[in-house]
């Protein structure tokens, strides 16, 4: 019971200080959302409308008293209304994570089959020939912005090869292409983070140790050094899983896939201050969740932190 | 014979850096050699020449390491394996690190009797328990189901011994089995490696540059220096009547320091004397 109070309380105070820390960074940037707001359709509005419209959406009170307003509605569950929609901010949010979940879970999945064996693959046979490709592949395309290598398979799939939509539509069909581009980015940076882990682990001194029993090194690779690795690797997926869910503005730009980090590239345009507090805390509580997943990931796979408890 | 491991003019480089030059010695069973040196002298890779571990760029350039008759050196991987912890098994500096963090003590045993046909369980838990109790390891149940961890440097340390032991190996090889331990840990482990010694016959070769630890437990020592055995014999020899310079630098160190005190040199030394006197009217009688 205390430890899930601790959360709770953890959880808390962690998106309270994020929530202070964006609502502060959102309202330095410059540019009005009232103005902004009044200028959407190609209006020029006069300065007697704009400073109705800042008083209308609270943005003539001072900073502090706007972000106790925006709180007390959070804490009542209201979200606030979006400048740009006149909509509740929920409404633009849920559907945005849903979609963005569709996009994360298959790039993850398929992130993990071609990195986790690749990786190994790289950590098994290291520095011999495939280990030598593989990294020259990866180094490669880590070089390469996500966006080209996204507007690059846009050119092949749809205008060359005329497979798959150009705009996704939210579509099924239209996921292939992102998915495509999500699992390519992440995988080639998974793959060496799985080689480097692996790498370090066969150094380790407990090898050697293991070695001078006469135990095989097929054992000691899958029953010691993989299970020693696990915990880092896991740590890395959570990673992985964490930025895609985080929405990735520019793959979803590409595509038009109306995910998060579309939305909130909107929401930063148009300055729709409750739009943009309602992703940060989404994404706040998306990272919380997956690294709590994490945390007890660590205590059933490492004694040591268990055994510390 | 599998009664002596014998390194016969041995040379070892890693890549075209020489390591080992000429090391020409022998270990009997029953016996405990030391070898004495300075960090980075090549004692290490001695040990690891004898498992057959060297790392990557590590190879005998000449020269071979003899187990019995059997050329070490020359062997295959899957031969090799089979002396390993069988015939010939080793101990840490850091025993500890030894061990896989997050698997059990009883794991590593079940698996390095397993790489040796042993798959009884139920015996080998036995085997180990017996040695537990030998080496003064109580509650030896709840140290098998433990990971390395949870136990003392010292107590981990009698355990990475015990599972050295547990198939009564030909051979011991010790690398700096006390440095990493408290004065009481390392007393215990230096008792334990003379009680193997009489109890098992056990031969043990242990490298170290505790000059303190040496001359307490070997019978015989060689001294290392840049890779080469500059001097070597019976201990009492060896430390009171150095012949080499580095050797008698190294001894003069360690008094500086209080390694070895002046008055047990000097007991041991008159010891040696008496011995040496012995010795050559035990010969011209013959």
């Amino acid at each position: 019971m205390r430890y899930v109070l601790k959360k709770i309380f953890e959880v808390c105070f962690i998106l309270l200080g994020i929530s202070v820390i964006s609502f502060c960074l959102v309202h330095l940037a410059p540019g009005d959302a009232a103005e902004i707001m009044l200028r959407q359709g190609g209006r020029i509005p006069t300065e007697e409308a704009v400073t109705a419209a800042r008083i209308k959406m609270g943005l003539d009170k001072p900073l502090y008293v706007q972000y106790l307003v925006w709180l007390r509605g959070v804490l009542h569950g209201d979200f606030g209304t979006s400048y740009s929609t006149g909509r509740p901010v929920l409404e633009s949010l849920i559907p945005a994570i849903k979609r963005t979940f569709q996009l994360a879970w298959r790039s993850f999945l398929l992130t993990v089959v071609i990195s986790i064996p690749v990786g190994l693959l790289c950590a098994v046979f290291q520095d011999r020939m495939a280990d030598k490709i593989i990294r020259f592949v990866t180094y490669v395309l880590s070089a390469v912005p996500v966006f080209v290598i996204g507007i690059g398979i846009l050119y092949l799939f749809s205008v060359k090869l005329r497979w798959l939509p150009a705009i996704s539509n939210n579509s099924r069909n239209g996921l292939v292409m992102p998915v495509m581009v999500m699992t390519m980015s992440m995988s080639v940076w998974m793959i060496r983070q799985v080689r480097t882990i692996i790498a370090e682990k066969k150094r380790e001194s407990y090898v050697y140790g293991l070695r001078s029993k006469g135990i095989s090194e097929l054992r000691i690779f899958f029953c010691y050094i993989l299970k020693d690795a696990l915990i880092p690797i896991l740590t890395s997926l959570g990673i992985c899983f964490g930025s895609m869910m985080a929405g990735t503005a520019l793959v979803e730009n590409i595509f038009s896939w109306s995910g998060l980090g579309k939305s909130v590239l909107t929401a930063i345009n148009a300055r729709d201050y409750p739009l943009i507090q309602g992703f940060v805390l989404w994404i706040g509580l998306i990272y919380y969740g997956i690294n709590l997943i994490l945390d007890f990931s660590y205590y059933i796979a490492d004694p040591r932190i268990k055994k510390g408890d | 014979m599998k009664d002596v491991l014998k390194f016969e003019h041995l040379y070892v480089n890693y890549g075209k850096k020489e390591i080992l030059k000429d090391i020409d010695f022998t270990v009997r069973k029953g016996e405990i050699v030391g070898i004495a040196g300075e960090s980075g002298c090549g004692k290490s890779t001695l040990l690891r020449t004898v498992t057959g571990l060297l790392e990557n760029t590590g190879h005998v350039v000449s020269g071979h390491v003899l187990y019995g008759d059997r050329i070490l050196d020359t062997m295959t991987d899957s031969d090799y394996r089979q002396l390993r912890g069988m015939k010939i098994s080793m101990i840490f500096q850091d025993a500890i690190s030894s061990f896989c963090p997050v698997i059990k003590i009883k794991r590593h045993l079940y698996d390095m009797a397993a790489a040796h046909g042993k798959s009884d369980k139920a015996d080998v838990r036995k085997q180990i328990l017996n040695i537990f109790k030998r080496l003064n390891l109580s509650d030896g149940e709840r140290i098998l189901n433990s990971y390395a961890f949870e136990l003392s440097g010292g107590m981990c340390q009698r355990v990475s011994i015990a599972m050295a032991m547990v198939f009564k190996p030909d051979f011991l090889l010790a690398d700096e089995p006390t440095s990493a331990l408290d004065v009481t840990a390392a007393a215990q482990v230096a008792d334990e490696l003379m009680k193997l010694r009489d109890t098992f016959e056990t031969g043990i070769l242990v490298v170290s540059h505790d000059i303190k630890l040496l001359s307490a437990i070997t019978d015989r020592i060689g001294v290392m220096s840049q890779g080469r055995l500059v001097e070597s014999g019976r201990t009492e020899t060896v430390l009171c009547n150095s012949k080499h310079s580095y050797t008698k630098k190294m001894m003069e160190d360690a008094a500086l320091l209080n390694a070895l005190p002046m008055k047990q040199m000097k007991t041991r030394c008159a010891m040696d004397s008496d011995q040496e006197n012995t010795e050559l009217n035990n010969q011209r009688n013959r």
